[in-house]
C-alpha cells in the first residue's frame, strides 16, 4: 500500500556540491537487507565539516541502520563510504574509530561499576598507569565543551544525562571527527537537552561533525544546520534549516500519509479485497455512546520507565463504555509504559486509574484482571504467550484459579481441553492441535490466541497496543472485528497504536502522546494527518 | 492425559514432528548417553588394569542379587529422590537450590534434637514431632535464602551454597557441644529415643517406613505440578515470567514458595535419615546426596515423573559401587564418573538428536 512515495519534495532541496576540501564523509548507494526486509535501498548521505546534521524519519525508515553501517556494526550489501575523500572499508567499530567515527547509542553501553575515566579509556589499549593523564584530558574536554562530569565518579551513580556525557567524552577522547548521536534526547530532561545542545554547538565549532538522529522535529529544528529525511531505506531529501520550518519538516516526515488520506481509508488499507469480512464503517457518530458515564478514568498518571525516568508524565484520560479511545504517537513516547500501567502490569508512580469508580493503582495485577481489565500487549511473543507451553495451557493462563476450570481443588483438564477446542474453532486459531506449543504458531494465530484469552474474561476495559503490527490483512481484520465487538458489548477500549490508518478506522476519539504527555485530542473525523503528524512530532498546538 | 511437562527444551521444535523424529528426540539421547558413559568408563577401568565387564556386572546386579542389596538401594532412593525434587521444584521457576545438603543437615539436627530431648515420648507422638521438626528446619534454612532472594534480590545460588557451610557448623555444634556422644567414635549426636525411630517394612532386613513417605511426596509432587493451580502457576512462571506476570501470576512469590518447598523436602530427607537409618545425626551423613540430587534432577529434565525413576537408577549404581570396590577392586568413585558422564553425554546428544530430528522431520 505504500507504492507511490516519490513525492514532489525530492527535487526542491539537495544543496549543490560544496567546493573546497573533500567532505569529511560521503556514503553512496548503500544497501542492506535483513532476509526479505530491505532496510536500506541505495541510500546516500554526506556530511560537511563542523555541522550538526539531522537525520529524521519514521520507524523503519533506515536512519539507525545507515549509521550502524557507518559505525561498522552492519556490513552493507553494497555501497561506498568515503572519509575525507578516501574510500574507507569499515568492518567493525574498531575500524570506525580508526577513521575518526564515534557513535553514542540510544541505550548506553557502559561498565556500570567502572569509574568514568575507566569507561572512557576502556578499549583504547591504554595501560592503567595512564589513568591520571586520561583523567586530566577528560577534565580538559569536559571544561572545553561544557560536558560536566567527575572523572572519578562511579558510572552507576550518575544520571542518564551524565552517562550520556561520558559517552560523548569517550568519543571525543578518542579523537573522533564524526560524532553520531542516536536519539540522544529520548531520556533527557528539557534542561539536559539544552545543555547537550550547548555542548554540541561547542563541539562543531571545533570542526567536528555531528549526525543527530531524531524524530523530534522541534529539537532537530533547534540544533541542526541541515536535515536529511529518510523513508523506506532511502534518503528522501536534505533541507537547510533556513529553507523550512517545523510544520514543513513535519509534513515532509508524514507526507506519504497525507497522500493516502485523500482516498477512502478502508480502500487504502485494501481491506475490501480480503473478501471475507468487509468492515462496517461505523456510520459517523454513534449517539448512544456519546453521553454514557466514564468506565475508565485515568488522572494525573505518572509511570516510570525501566530506567526509573518518568515516561508517562501526568496523563488524564476518560473512556466511556462502548467507546474506543485511540492513543497516537511515535514509538518511545511513553506508549509501552502507559499500556502496562493501564493493564496493571507496571506500577504507577502516582495518579489513579479508576475502573467503574474503583482506583486500582497499587493493586496486584490479578486484581486488575478481576476488575475486568484485559491487555493485548505489543510484543506477543515476549509478553503474550508461554512459548514452550501448549495452546491449551496458554488459553488457561490467568484463569487457572477460576471456578469454571476447577473441580475438587484440582484443575479440571477435561473441561479446560474442551474449552480450548471450542476456542480454537471459534477464533479459527490455526494450530496442529491443542497440545502444540503456542510459540510455533504464526503471529496472526498467536494474536488470535491472546485475544481469545482476553475476551474469555468478559473484559470491561480492553487495552491494546499495536495489535495488528506484523499481521497479514486477514488477521488484522480479525483484530478489528474483535475490537468492534468489544465496543458493542460496552467495553471501554484503549487502542495505543503507531498506525494512523488503524486509529482512524477504529477510534471514536484520539489523543496524541508526546514524551509522556497528552498533547492534543481530536474527535472522530475532526482531524487531518498533517495536524496529527505535527502533534506526534512534538510541534505544540500553539507553535 | 494431563498437560505436558513444560521444561522440555524444544520450544523451537518443528510444528509437526513426524513419529520418527519424536522417537529420536525422546529416546535416542538417553540410549546414547548410557552406552557412551559405560563405554568410556569401561576404557578407563581397563586402563587401570581391571576387568570392565566384571566391574559393570557387579555394579548392575548387586541391587537385585540379595535382599540386602535391594534394601540398601531403596534406602538410598529416599534421600536421593527428596533432594532431587528439592532441586527440580525451584528449577521449574528458573531458580537453583544448591542448598540441599545444608537443608538435609539442619533437618537432621533438628530431628535428632527433638528425638533426644523428648526421648521418652511414645512413638505415635514423637515420630511425627521428629519429622515435622526436620521439615520445619529445612523450611527455615531455605527460607533464609528465599527471603534474601525475594526481598533483596540476593542470588539464591550463592546464598544456598553458603548456607551449606553454615549448616556444617550447626551440626558440629550439636554433635560436639549440645548432645555429644563421646562413645560414638565419630562426631555424632546421641541416639534418639526409641519412639523416634521409623518402623521397618518387609524384610528382614527390611526398609524403613520413610520409603512410603518419600513415595507419597513424589506422587504428591506429580499431582501438584500437573493438576493444581499452584503447579500451573509454577510452570507458567518458569516458562515465561513476563507473560505469567501480565496474566496475574506473582512470579517472585511463586519462586520464593518453590525454594521454601525445596528446603522442606531437604529437611524431610534429613529427618528420615535420622529416624530411619542412623538413629542419630552424624557429621558427614550428607555424603554426596546434593550432587547426586542435582544430577538426577538434570537427567530427569526436571520432570516430577522421571525423578523417582532416575533416582532409582542412580541408587543402583551407588549401591553397586561399594560392592565393585570390594569384589573387583575398582575404586567406588568410578561410579560418580559414570554418573557424570551420563549427564554430559545426555546434554551432548540432545544437540545431536536435535539436528537429526530436524533432518528426519
Amino acid at each position: 500500500m505504500t507504492a507511490g512515495h516519490t513525492t514532489g519534495h525530492s527535487s526542491e532541496s539537495v544543496p549543490g556540491p560544496v567546493p573546497g576540501p573533500a567532505r569529511p564523509l560521503t556514503m553512496a548507494g548503500v544497501s542492506k537487507s535483513f532476509g526479505s526486509v530491505h532496510a536500506l535501498v541505495e541510500a546516500d548521505f554526506e556530511l560537511a565539516a563542523g555541522e550538526v546534521h539531522g537525520l529524521v524519519g519514521g520507524n523503519g525508515a533506515g536512519k539507525t541502520t545507515l549509521m550502524n553501517v557507518l559505525y561498522g556494526l552492519y556490513r552493507p550489501d553494497s555501497g561506498e563510504i568515503r572519509v575525507d575523500g578516501r574510500e574507507a572499508h569499515i568492518r567493525s567499530p574498531r575500524d570506525a574509530i580508526e577513521h575518526g567515527i564515534g557513535m553514542v547509542h540510544q541505550h548506553l553501553l557502559q561498565v556500570s561499576t567502572y569509574s568514568v575515566v575507566e569507561n572512557v579509556v576502556l578499549g583504547t589499549g591504554k595501560d592503567a598507569g595512564g589513568l591520571r593523564d586520561a583523567a586530566r584530558r577528560i577534565t580538559e574536554l569536559s571544561d572545553q565543551f561544557g560536558l560536566a562530569v567527575d572523572p572519578r565518579a562511579r558510572t552507576d551513580r550518575l544520571s542518564v544525562g551524565a552517562r550520556q556525557r561520558v559517552e560523548i567524552l569517550k568519543v571525543l577522547y578518542r579523537g573522533a571527527r564524526i560524532l553520531i548521536l542516536d536519539e540522544p534526547t529520548s531520556s533527557l530532561t528539557p534542561q539536559e537537552v539544552d545543555d547537550l545542545f550547548a555542548s554540541l554547538r561547542g563541539i562543531v565549532a571545533e570542526g567536528t561533525s555531528v549526525v543527530f538522529i531524531s524524530h523530534k522535529v522541534r529539537e532537530v529544528m533547534a540544533i541542526c544546520g541541515r536535515i536529511s529525511v529518510m523513508r523506506d531505506g532511502r534518503r528522501l531529501t536534505t533541507v537547510h534549516r533556513s529553507e523550512t520550518d517545523a510544520t514543513g519538516l513535519a509534513s515532509l516526515m508524514v507526507g506519504e500519509l497525507a497522500a493516502e488520506q485523500s482516498s477512502d481509508v478502508a480502500a487504502a488499507l485494501g481491506l475490501a479485497a480480503v473478501g471475507e469480512v468487509v468492515p462496517e464503517e461505523p456510520a459517523a457518530p454513534v449517539p448512544a455512546r456519546a453521553g454514557g458515564p466514564a468506565r475508565l478514568t485515568v488522572s494525573d498518571l505518572v509511570v516510570p520507565s525501566d530506567q526509573g525516568v518518568a515516561a508517562v508524565r501526568g496523563v488524564d484520560l476518560a473512556v466511556r463504555a462502548g467507546e474506543v479511545l485511540g492513543v497516537a504517537g511515535v514509538a518511545g513516547n511513553g506508549q509501552v509504559e502507559l499500556a502496562e500501567a493501564l493493564a496493571g502490569v507496571r506500577p504507577a508512580q502516582s495518579g489513579s486509574v479508576r475502573v467503574d469508580g474503583t482506583d486500582l493503582v497499587g493493586r496486584q495485577t490479578r486484581h486488575w484482571l478481576t476488575a475486568g481489565v484485559a491487555y493485548v500487549p505489543e510484543d506477543r511473543h515476549r509478553d503474550g504467550i508461554l512459548g514452550a507451553a501448549s495452546v491449551t495451557d496458554n488459553l488457561l493462563l490467568g484463569a487457572q484459579r477460576s471456578s469454571a476450570y476447577r473441580r475438587g481443588g484440582l484443575i479440571d483438564w477435561r473441561r479446560v481441553r474442551e474449552h480450548a477446542r471450542t476456542t480454537i474453532e471459534t477464533y479459527s486459531i490455526k494450530t496442529p492441535g491443542p497440545d502444540a506449543p503456542a510459540g510455533n504458531l504464526s503471529g496472526g494465530n498467536i494474536q488470535r490466541l491472546v485475544l481469545a484469552r482476553a475476551f474469555d474474561r468478559e473484559p470491561t476495559v480492553l487495552v491494546l497496543q499495536n495489535p495488528t503490527r506484523g499481521l497479514d490483512l486477514r488477521s488484522a481484520q480479525f483484530v478489528y472485528d474483535r475490537v468492534h465487538e468489544a465496543r458493542d458489548r460496552g467495553c471501554a477500549v484503549v487502542l495505543i497504536s503507531e498506525d494512523l490508518d488503524e486509529l482512524s478506522l477504529l477510534a471514536d476519539r484520539m489523543v496524541v502522546l508526546y514524551s509522556g504527555e497528552v498533547v492534543g485530542e481530536r474527535a472522530r473525523g475532526d482531524y487531518d494527518a498533517y495536524e496529527l503528524g505535527r502533534l506526534m512530532a512534538g510541534v505544540r498546538e500553539d507553535a | 492425559m494431563s498437560a505436558p511437562v513444560l521444561t522440555e527444551p524444544d520450544a523451537l521444535a518443528p510444528a509437526r514432528p513426524s513419529m520418527a523424529a519424536r522417537v529420536i528426540r525422546g529416546v535416542l539421547p538417553y540410549v546414547l548417553a548410557l552406552v557412551l558413559a559405560f563405554v568410556v568408563a569401561g576404557i578407563v577401568i581397563a586402563a587401570l588394569g581391571y576387568d570392565p565387564i566384571e566391574a559393570f556386572r557387579t555394579i548392575l546386579t548387586t541391587s537385585f542379587k540379595t535382599g540386602f542389596g535391594f534394601t540398601e538401594t531403596l534406602t538410598k532412593w529416599v534421600p536421593l529422590t527428596l533432594l532431587a525434587l528439592g532441586f527440580t521444584i525451584p528449577l521449574a521457576v528458573g531458580r537453583f537450590n544448591i542448598g540441599g545438603e545444608g537443608q538435609l543437615l539442619v533437618g537432621a539436627t533438628a530431628a535428632a534434637g527433638v528425638g533426644i530431648v523428648y526421648a521418652d515420648l511414645p512413638s505415635a507422638v514423637l515420630l511425627p514431632m521428629v519429622i515435622v521438626a526436620g521439615v520445619l528446619a529445612g523450611v527455615v534454612w531455605a527460607g533464609i535464602a528465599a527471603l534474601l532472594m525475594g526481598r533483596f534480590h540476593v542470588n539464591e545460588i550463592l546464598s544456598t551454597v553458603l548456607l551449606n557451610f553454615v549448616s556444617f557448623q550447626v551440626l558440629d555444634y550439636a554433635a560436639t557441644e549440645v548432645w555429644s556422644d563421646p562413645a560414638a567414635g565419630v562426631a555424632a549426636t546421641q541416639g534418639v529415643g526409641e519412639g523416634a525411630e521409623l518402623p521397618t517394612i518387609g524384610g528382614p532386613p527390611g526398609v524403613h517406613a520413610g520409603l512410603l513417605l518419600a513415595g507419597a511426596v513424589a506422587l504428591a509432587t506429580i499431582l501438584v505440578t500437573r493438576r493444581t493451580s499452584a503447579g500451573f502457576e509454577l510452570r507458567a512462571a518458569g516458562t515465561n515470567p513476563r507473560a505469567a506476570a501480565i496474566n496475574g501470576i506473582r512470579v517472585e512469590r511463586v519462586a520464593v514458595i518453590a525454594l521454601i518447598v525445596g528446603g522442606a523436602l531437604g529437611g524431610l530427607a534429613g529427618a528420615l535419615e535420622v529416624s530411619g537409618v542412623h538413629g542419630r545425626a552424624i557429621e558427614g551423613m550428607q555424603t554426596n546426596f546434593l550432587l547426586l540430587g542435582i544430577i538426577i534432577g538434570l537427567i530427569a529434565r526436571g520432570s516430577a515423573v522421571w525423578v523417582p525413576v532416575v533416582a532409582f537408577g542412580i541408587a543402583i549404581l551407588e549401591v553397586g559401587a561399594s560392592s565393585m570396590q570390594r569384589t573387583v577392586g575398582v575404586p567406588a568413585e568410578m561410579v560418580l564418573i559414570i554418573e557424570a558422564l551420563i549427564l554430559i553425554f545426555l546434554l551432548l546428544s540432545d544437540v545431536i538428536a536435535g539436528r537429526l530430528a530436524r533432518r528426519v522431520a
